[in-house]
């Protein structure tokens, strides 16, 4: 049965997709490298575009929220960044799941023109939504000089919440970038999706302003982990970690990951025809 | 040699769907069929059983775009693919290079393969030349470094050194091609699936990317699959030859045999290349023919040959400043030209009812590969109402290479063939404070 390298047709199925994926892994990094290339060509300030969104939400947030709404802060916590470290991951969510979600549908030559393993294109759009997180996450930092703020030890778990965000994003992306192909409504659904997301998640006020009793079931919503999982990072001790939450996002991440990895898988060898 | 490619009991199916409305799949269309379905379950449980067609509110078909494709290919082969518009060509490229799945059977592939189903796929007109290179590149399968090394040559080719860091979408599209095609000549694959792409550029871009494509096939262990109109092409390169039709391989052999199958086929699908007509089509018009160089009846006209339309007429003696136009259209019904003939001295000649025959000679014909209509229409002058003849005969016009096919692009590229010249790529300083002319 091995008289051929590659085998196609439906009776053959994930064998050598991994292998696949490995030895595509080229074309991620240039995917990847001509979003982030084309996304800042011909823009007079930049990157500068990237700081200026979580900017504005920060001071309406913390005007609506803190002054207005009399929202409580973590402890000592300045509003700003109470704000600014829940815009964080949330900009990398919702710029994540947009870019991926309608990555297959814009780059429908390629998909319709040549072979590759398509899970890349999801893949690559999301590494323009880390690249803007970083900027950020650089404006955060001068912000907590400004506020003399020290994070402690925490920091260094930063990372995780961050890939624990990523995979969100992706989780999401990928299902929808799949089902897109087929049934554009939901690149309307997207961004609605996103609007209300922002005032559900706990972005322009903690997590601790929900009662107790409702803690485990608002980590329903996946970002919520994520965007806890931030502060306690970023902001000390102030914000303390709600664990049942926490898990509770995460296993609704992967299972989201999973089944969306399986259907992309399932649909994608006829991407071609429908896109 | 060893087998490098094996297509097993491939078929490909689509679903048409006739539904009034058009556009992408519509979700609300999948709910609606959904609930439709789910209501006629409810309805007649017992009839409507899953494997039952649905009915009312779509009807869909299934067309078959492939069947039943079964063939090897062997390692240092050359083999060329053709068919008439809708033969499975295209889809057979696509499932060879793993772009989409078959519904049935498998293809099994040995060795680094590479497709080009179009050049540059992925090229992205924000970006400069260069960074295309090592994107385009990479999408086609060539790693980093295979492309550092070989960017010299690539640029060398495509005659692009002067605008390597100006992005593409200042670039002529003459300009795109030859980059796109000097990046895919420059992949080292060792089998290599080819759609229709050769067939870009200016005629001495052409022959340098032929040139290269010989070179490929010259090493012998190199193996390639090629789609062309072109049938020289496919005669001078190929070893072996497929022709497709209707989704079925109907042929295959040397390709001097196939491409005569070929050319037989097409006159019986032609639709006949000569015609008679009863009375009652036109008033006056008995028999219309189609002769080729030699003077034969043909439904095939070369490209770039001479045509002639050979026009029997009769009951011409009342017809008073009679005209006869003859028009040539499309498949889908776009008109490409009209020739007039003054049958005034016809008609002196008929000297009654006698049958007369005009012959229409259209030199060189400029048509592209394709499918086209021949549309009469007499007229009598002053006040009489034109009686037209729509669609009288319909001809292919194919393509044999030589200077007349240099500019062939193939579907997509339009109707005719226009020769042109293009002068050596200038660098252009858009920027520059030049003095607007006619001021001091």
């Amino acid at each position: 049965m091995k008289e051929f390298d590659i085998y196609f047709g439906p009776r053959f199925g994930k064998r050598q997709y991994l292998r696949d994926l490995w030895n595509f892994r080229g074309l991620l990094y240039f995917l990847a490298w001509r979003d982030i290339l084309v996304r800042y060509k011909q823009t007079v300030i930049g990157i500068a575009w990237s700081l200026l969104n979580p900017l504005f939400f920060m001071v309406v947030f913390t005007v609506i929220f803190s002054r207005i709404g009399h929202f409580p802060s973590d402890g000592r916590t300045p509003y700003p960044l109470l704000v600014f470290s829940a815009l964080l991951p949330w900009q990398l969510f919702a710029s994540g799941l947009t870019q991926s979600s309608k990555s297959l549908v814009e780059n429908a030559r390629m998909v319709a023109k040549i072979y590759f393993p398509r899970l890349l294109i999801p893949l690559s759009s999301v590494v323009v939504s880390l690249v803007d997180f970083l900027i950020s996450l650089g404006l955060l930092l001068a912000m907590m000089i400004y506020y003399q703020w020290n994070p402690g030890w925490r920091l260094l778990v930063l990372p995780l919440f961050l890939g624990l965000g990523l995979l969100t994003a992706l989780s999401l992306g990928i299902w929808l970038a799949a089902i897109n192909v087929k049934y554009r409504d939901f690149q309307y659904i997207v961004p609605f999706l996103l609007q209300i997301g922002l005032f559900v998640s706990p972005v322009g006020f903690s997590s601790s302003v929900i009662p107790p009793e409702w803690r485990l079931l608002y980590g329903l919503n996946p970002m919520v982990g994520v965007i806890d999982g931030f502060r306690w990072c970023l902001l000390g001790g102030e914000a303390p970690l709600y664990l049942p939450g926490l898990g509770l996002s995460l296993v609704l991440t992967l299972l989201l990951l999973r089944s969306g990895i399986a259907y992309f898988h399932k649909t994608e060898r006829t991407f071609a025809d429908y896109i | 040699m060893a087998i490098v490619l094996k297509v097993e009991d491939v078929s490909k199916k689509f679903i048409i769907s006739h539904r009034p409305r058009q556009g992408n799949n519509m979700l609300r269309d999948a709910m609606a069929e959904r609930l439709g379905d789910l209501g006629r379950r409810l309805r007649h449980p017992l009839r409507a059983s899953a494997g039952e067609p649905m009915s009312g509110l779509s009807t869909s078909e299934e067309f078959w775009a492939l069947r039943d494709i079964n063939f090897t290919i062997e390692q240092g082969e050359v083999v060329g693919i053709i068919g008439g518009n809708g033969a499975g060509k295209s889809t057979l490229l696509k499932i060879l290079s793993r772009v989409t799945e078959p519904t049935t059977g498998y293809v099994g592939l040995k060795g680094r393969v590479n497709s080009l189903l179009e050049v540059g796929t992925g090229f992205h007109a924000e970006l400069t030349g260069r960074e295309n290179i090592f994107l385009n590149g990479s999408i086609l399968g060539l790693s980093r470094d295979a492309i550092r090394r070989k960017f010299d040559q690539i640029v060398a080719f495509a005659g692009v050194e002067k605008f390597l860091d100006t992005p593409m979408k200042r670039y002529s599209s003459g300009m795109e091609v030859r980059l796109a095609f000097a990046i895919a000549a420059h992949l080292e694959p060792e089998v290599l699936i080819i759609d229709e792409v050769l067939a870009v550029g200016d005629s001495e871009f052409q022959k340098k990317c032929l040139a290269k494509m010989r070179e490929f096939a010259s090493q012998g262990d190199r193996t390639i699959l090629f789609v062309s109109h072109t049938l020289a092409t496919i005669q001078s390169f190929c070893s072996r030859c497929l022709l497709l039709s209707g989704g079925r391989i109907v042929g295959e052999g040397p390709p001097e045999l196939v491409i005569k199958e070929y050319l037989g086929h097409l006159e019986e699908s032609g639709g006949g290349a000569e015609r008679s007509f009863p009375t009652t089509a036109s008033a006056h018009l008995r028999q219309l023919r189609l002769l080729n160089t030699e003077g034969s009846t043909a439904a095939i006209v070369v490209q770039g040959e001479d045509l002639d339309l050979e026009i029997v007429l009769d009951h011409l003696a009342l017809a008073v400043d009679p005209r006869l136009e003859i028009s040539v259209e499309t498949a889908d019904g776009l008109r490409i030209f009209a020739i007039v003939a003054d049958l005034t001295e016809a008609c002196a000649l008929a000297a009654g009812d006698r049958p007369v025959q005009v012959v229409a000679r259209i030199p060189r014909i400029p048509l592209l590969p394709g499918e086209y209509w021949i549309n009469l229409q007499f007229e009598r002058r002053p006040r009489e109402t034109p009686q037209p003849l729509d669609r009288a005969l319909k001809f292919s016009v194919v393509s044999l290479g030589g200077p007349a096919a240099a500019n062939n692009l193939g579907r997509g590229a339009g109707i005719i063939a226009v020769q042109s010249a293009w002068s050596r790529p200038q660098l252009v300083d858009l920027n520059s404070a030049r003095p607007p002319a006619g001021r001091p």
